[in-house]
């Protein structure tokens, strides 16, 4: 498992925010972010987009926001970020479509996080 | 590793994106068994270089591949600067196209304030679509977006 440090973490919160402040979508509780840089995409971070997406459509799910982001290195990619009230900032690695079928269904609506892909934080 | 023509025209965008543009134009024109494309945005242009190379870029370190995986699919890839204006073209044989319009379009958009796609083929325009003043995040927005592709793709087989 990839680890980020206390001020990686912190610098994703404050960007996160920023963002949320910017494009003033209050009043949605969940924000789902998957980096979408070059790397990124070289390694298939836009088949986890588009999964993300289609599984939101297929269940429902009005209270969560979808967005893109740029690099999420050190974080080994596809990588994505899940926001909300419930759990904080979760950061997940080396998503596949499967994982990102699991992250919709079981942390999404089941409230339950993916320990076998979150990057954790180094204390 | 090859890339669709999805992928060259989001690494187009992520280049206007990080550029500082907020309108991107992105336009197809298909003739001939060939797609060329077009993507006008009104981000900075503040560097003169070699924007194609390998590793050419104004943002930092481990950065500048985007331009050069263009470039390494149509060396004739021109970028330039006009009125106010950043345009890029490139042209690449439609067997490249790759994934469906749904997936492919899909990701570029949501990156900038607005971006729009239109497709002419042999001169005429097919459509065009954009995401429009409400934006792209809430799931009823996607889902809306992601029909309207769906509808375009089955009238139109692009």
């Amino acid at each position: 498992m990839s680890r980020l440090s206390l001020d990686e973490l912190r610098a994703i919160r404050e960007r996160e925010e920023q963002k949320l402040k910017a494009r003033n979508i209050h009043g949605r509780t969940v924000h789902v972010v998957v980096g979408m840089g070059t790397s990124g995409i070289d390694s298939g971070a836009k088949f986890v987009l588009n999964t993300i997406a289609d599984e939101l459509e297929k269940a429902g799910l009005d209270n969560v926001i979808l967005t893109q982001t740029g690099s999420l290195a050190p974080v080994k990619e596809p990588a994505v970020e899940v926001f909300s009230p419930e759990s904080g900032l979760t950061v997940y690695g080396d998503v596949s479509v499967e994982d990102a079928k699991r992250i919709v269904k079981e942390h999404l609506i089941g409230g339950k996080i993916l320990d076998d892909k979150r990057v954790a934080r180094e204390e | 590793m090859m890339h669709s023509l999805y992928d060259l025209i989001l690494e187009a965008v992520i280049n206007s994106e990080e550029a500082g543009a907020r309108n991107v134009d992105i336009s197809i024109s298909e003739s001939d068994g060939f797609l060329s494309v077009i993507v006008v945005d009104d981000g900075n242009f503040d560097k003169e270089g070699s924007y194609f190379s390998l590793g050419f870029s104004t943002k930092g370190e481990n950065r500048g591949k985007g331009l050069w995986y263009i470039a390494s699919v149509d060396p004739k890839a021109t970028i330039r600067r006009c009125n106010g204006k950043t345009m890029l073209q490139f042209k690449v044989p439609k067997e490249i196209q790759g994934e469906s319009l749904e997936e492919g379009l899909f990701p570029v958009f949501q990156r900038v304030e607005k971006t729009t796609f239109s497709y002419t083929k042999d001169g005429k325009e097919l459509f065009s679509i954009s995401d429009g003043k409400d934006g792209l995040l809430t799931v009823g927005q996607i889902s809306g977006f992601k029909k309207k592709l769906r509808a375009i793709k089955g009238e139109y087989d692009v």
